[in-house]
């Protein structure tokens, strides 16, 4: 059985390799959003240097890795898929000895070591350029700051690849599945802490965050790695038991959605 | 030429008209999207209202003067995945699967057909929320306006316009010379975020950079300074020539690039 997740693993990597170049510009594409908000920072902070608890190197670096766990974690294979199941071409995957969400884990997952070890580089590159020109501090952690951040990255992308899928079976009842990526997108974006720490929030939308789960996508794991945060028993029970809901929640749906589907033959 | 005009603006309305027909067929998919589209503009708000909110300035620009230049940008935003994004999806697709020759062989200009043919009405309430906002926050900044203002705006709208697509435009045809780059159209909307802050921002090469070897950060900046009351007459001269210069340069560079397509006659 190993060998042949291995196996799809590795193609989804060697596939994901032939699009190198499109992957570059992707990489690319999330970078130039980051300094321009960076330079929106910079210039907030004219004539402070600390607001709400952050200083601007602090908040900079916070951005920055913030697009780093995006790129990491992030999830984006729902419209493809639905496309395809909307056109009934599931059927030969269906027939395979391998559970149709198992080979969608498997190849999100080959896809993604394949941008890990693609971006990470370019990542580095690209936080030691801006530190050049911009005021980032430099990242220093310890080593059981450093586990703790990596168990919540594993745990944003098991968020995102479940809520990815939880978007890709509504494509079963919804004419417009797709479209609900936005929908998840905008969810993410405003209550994990990804686009702003969460101090800078107001405070009716602080404690939405406060009580959510998603916090531990972002706000989270940078703040543990800006020794701001450490994780505590109970947020790995919460965490972990946000991860068995979300499971739950596919393997309700994808027992309803088989139930749904039907096509001539792919 | 009057003649050529006229068959030109026909065109024009026949297409329009064609995708009102579609709208009206596929009116769900419409509302979704529309639905979509509302939530990333109110989104959008937001999040500069946070940033604003910090320390209750960017660059100088307070937070009704952010919301007049937010607006600027959401209007252009609206006309830029309305016209733009569709058109040039199609037209990039069409240069990588060879089936530019449809074009070519047509008794009209092929730039303006593959610029117009495409549309979509899923942004109209985006461009209302746009205009709805611009009013209120000119209103609270207590400028007054003439309607020589208002004129001047609506002039550097539509070079704004002009340059976006020429933009656009120029890297969509940048397709004849590339193997195959799937996102390359992603490459304009990824930068929006540089024309959606003021060219304040900017500073040192930065500024040099996006303010006057590629003015990106002048798109929503000019316009938005102009109904301000602190636009420069410089800045306006040079923008204009700029965009109306960048439009002349991707009609040049399009007639050397589509010497270069290959394609089966389909």
């Amino acid at each position: 059985m190993w060998r042949r997740f291995t196996h799809l693993i590795k193609h989804s990597f060697l596939v994901s390799l032939g699009y190198r170049s499109e992957v570059f510009l992707w990489i690319l594409l999330s970078i130039v959003p980051t300094a321009v908000v960076l330079l929106i920072w910079v210039s907030v902070y004219q004539g402070a240097s600390e607001l709400r608890g952050f200083q601007l190197s602090q908040l900079l670096q916070y951005l920055f890795i913030a697009t780093v766990i995006s790129g990491i974690t992030s999830s984006h294979f729902e419209s493809w898929r639905a496309r395809e199941i909307r056109e009934g071409k599931i059927d030969y995957l269906l027939t395979k000895p391998i559970s149709y969400l198992t080979q969608v884990f498997l190849h999100d997952l080959g896809a993604k070591i394949f941008y890990i070890a693609y971006s990470i580089p370019i990542f580095i590159f690209s936080y030691w350029f801006l530190s050049q020109v911009l005021p980032i501090s430099g990242i220093q952690f310890s080593l059981i700051n450093f586990l703790q951040f990596c168990i919540l990255i594993v745990y944003g992308y098991l968020v995102e690849f479940f809520l990815a899928l939880i978007v890709l079976l509504l494509t079963f009842w919804f004419e417009n599945g797709e479209g609900l990526e936005h929908f998840k997108m905008l969810t993410i974006s405003l209550l994990s802490g990804m686009m702003i720490p969460i101090v800078f929030m107001p405070p009716w939308l602080q404690s939405i965050v406060q009580a959510l789960p998603l916090k531990y996508m972002y706000a989270w794991p940078i703040e543990i790695l800006q020794q701001r945060q450490t994780l505590q028993i109970q947020d790995l029970l919460y965490a972990a038991a946000f991860l068995l809901f979300l499971y739950g929640l596919v393997r309700l749906l994808w027992r309803r959605a088989l139930l749904r589907y039907c096509s001539a033959g792919g | 030429m009057y003649k050529s005009l006229r068959k030109h603006w026909r065109l024009f309305w026949k297409f329009r008209q064609l995708r009102l027909m579609l709208l009206l067929e596929y009116r769900n998919s419409f509302f979704f999207w529309s639905l979509v589209s509302v939530l990333w503009t109110a989104f959008n708000y937001f999040f500069f209202s946070l940033i604003v909110s910090a320390n209750n300035t960017i660059a100088g620009w307070n937070q009704s003067e952010m919301y007049v230049l937010i607006s600027t940008f959401t209007i252009l935003d609206a006309f830029t995945w309305s016209f733009f994004y569709a058109n040039m999806t199609t037209y990039t697709k069409s240069i990588f699967y060879g089936e530019m020759t449809t074009y070519l062989t047509r008794p009209v200009s092929t730039q303006f057909l593959v610029s117009i043919q495409n549309n979509s009405f899923n942004n109209i309430f985006r461009l209302v929320i746009g205009i709805v906002v611009l009013v209120k926050a000119v209103q609270a900044t207590q400028v007054p306006l003439s309607l020589g203002t208002i004129l001047l705006y609506v002039t550097f709208m539509i070079l704004s316009l002009l340059f976006i697509y020429s933009l656009w435009f120029i890297v969509a045809t940048c397709a004849f010379w590339v193997e195959r780059l799937d996102n390359i159209n992603e490459l304009i909307p990824a930068t929006r975020r540089m024309w959606q802050v003021p060219r304040g921002v900017y500073s040192g090469l930065a500024s040099t950079l996006f303010t006057v070897i590629l003015p990106l950060g002048l798109i929503s900046t000019i316009p938005s300074e102009i109904l301000l009351g602190k636009g420069e007459l410089r800045w306006m001269v040079y923008y204009g020539i700029f965009a109306v210069g960048s439009l002349l340069f991707s009609t040049w560079f399009f007639r050397i690039s589509v010497k270069r397509y290959s394609g089966v006659g389909n």
